[in-house]
């Protein structure tokens, strides 16, 4: 009995060392297991910092790139405005100076017919009154009158409206008032001076994650082309408005014909209706010469154009 | 004569039980670095698009931000320029529609 005892007792103590052993075992794996799992934690904190940093950091870098998306999309918006601007303007400019040619010509013709026109009486601004006046010279300053005083220069000032009307005198005269135009709008900027504001191109490559192109590159063929159909319509403009006026020195030279078959039927003096005439044809003439030289420069900027859009 | 039978019992128990809160652990840390993977793949994702940043090619090696500034500005000068230039045609459409027919009348009164 007693022997069993001793067994037992010793199973015991032996079941206990290795239950201890074992115990000791455990607590070391549960140790290690917990310092793992405490470490990945901290691991996975500290990603989810990052993370959210680097999120951050590129919603910032995302919201410019949007921004300059956007203002690269303004800019395009802006070029083309641009361009229709700069075609608004030369064809302005265009214009004025056909106006003022136009005007020139027609008003130093009537200048140049006056000598010799009889006017009768005439009444001054000053309230004077001229009798048997013939004119003599007509000039910016004034016109030169022959009449029953004597001879004498009248300024513009004082020469009656009709007058001033005709030979586009004084201070209302058209030819001054469109050169006043013409340099008030020469004075203005054209759009010569807006080409160096483009914004210079940005390319994002096209394996880029998440970004769309940004902006279109503007080349240098580009701004050749604009320049050349610029100058194309420019020229269209000027070809217009020599063809309308040969039309009009046309009409005027057969209205003068008429007039001189008129004339010589009735048996009066026809000559001043035939100069009238060969003058008005002599004009058509030299304006029909302008627009073919106009015509053939056209031809050669369509050719440049031609050139240019195919090297591009 | 059966307690230490019992003892035993209970000391093998309690060793079967405390070795499931390893298992536990282990499960709990497995799940940490899934996460942390897939954390790590979506810093690779953001990585990959600051690089593409650094292959787009800025003028004098400016930054996005002073592009985007030198954007900016450049716009609002074009488009105040283009104001003017707008604002300076329509006067000059203007003063034209008021001169051609008195260009005309004056031919058609004077010349023809």
């Amino acid at each position: 009995m007693f022997e069993e005892s001793k067994i037992w007792v010793t199973l015991v103590l032996v079941s206990l060392i290795i239950s201890f052993s074992y115990y000791i075992h455990y607590q070391g794996t549960v140790d290690d297991a917990n310092l793992a799992l405490q470490q990945s934690q901290s691991k996975l904190t500290g990603m989810k910092d990052l993370l959210s940093i680097r999120k951050k950091a590129w919603s910032e870098k995302e919201r410019v790139l949007n921004k300059i998306k956007a203002e690269a999309d303004k800019n395009t918006t802006l070029l083309e405005t641009q361009e229709t601007l700069g075609q608004r303007y030369h064809k302005a400019d265009s214009d004025f100076k056909y106006a003022l040619e136009s005007m020139r010509e027609s008003v130093e013709r009537t200048r140049n017919n006056a000598p010799g026109t009889e006017l009768g009486e005439i009444k001054l601004a000053n309230g004077k009154t001229l009798l048997n006046v013939k004119i003599r010279k007509v000039e910016e300053s004034g016109i030169s009158f022959i009449h029953a005083d004597g001879v004498g220069t009248i300024p513009s000032d004082q020469v009656p409206e009709n007058l001033k009307e005709q030979y586009d005198l004084g201070p209302n005269a058209l030819v001054s008032m469109i050169q006043q135009a013409q340099t008030a709008f020469l004075q203005e900027p054209g759009t010569d001076g807006t080409n160096n504001t483009s914004i210079p191109p940005l390319e994002i490559p096209a394996g880029s994650p998440s970004i769309s192109p940004i902006s279109k590159k503007i080349s240098v063929d580009d701004s050749k082309i604009k320049s050349i159909k610029l100058r194309m319509a420019e020229l269209d403009s000027r070809i217009a408005n020599c063809s309308g006026l040969a039309a009009q020195y046309r009409t005027a030279a057969k209205s003068h014909q008429s007039l001189a078959e008129a004339a010589k039927y009735r048996g009066v003096p026809s000559t001043r209706h035939t100069e009238n005439a060969n003058k008005n044809l002599a004009q058509a003439a030299l304006l029909e010469n302008q627009k073919a030289g106009l015509v053939e420069e056209r031809g050669k900027l369509a050719v440049e154009l031609d050139y240019a859009i195919r090297g591009k | 004569m059966y307690r230490p039978l019992i003892l035993t019992g209970l000391a093998a128990t309690l060793f079967a039980s405390s070795c499931d809160k390893v298992g536990t652990l282990k499960n709990e840390r497995a799940k940490i670095e899934v996460e942390i993977q897939q954390i790590s793949k979506e810093m690779v994702s953001i990585d990959d698009k600051f690089e593409s940043l650094r292959t787009i090619h800025l003028s004098n090696g400016m930054t996005l931000e002073r592009h985007l500034e030198e954007s900016v500005k450049k716009n609002a000068e074009l488009e105040a320029k283009l104001a003017d230039l707008s604002k300076n045609c329509a006067e000059a459409e203007a003063a034209m529609s008021v001169f051609r027919p008195r260009l005309d009348t004056y031919k058609a009164k004077y010349l023809y």
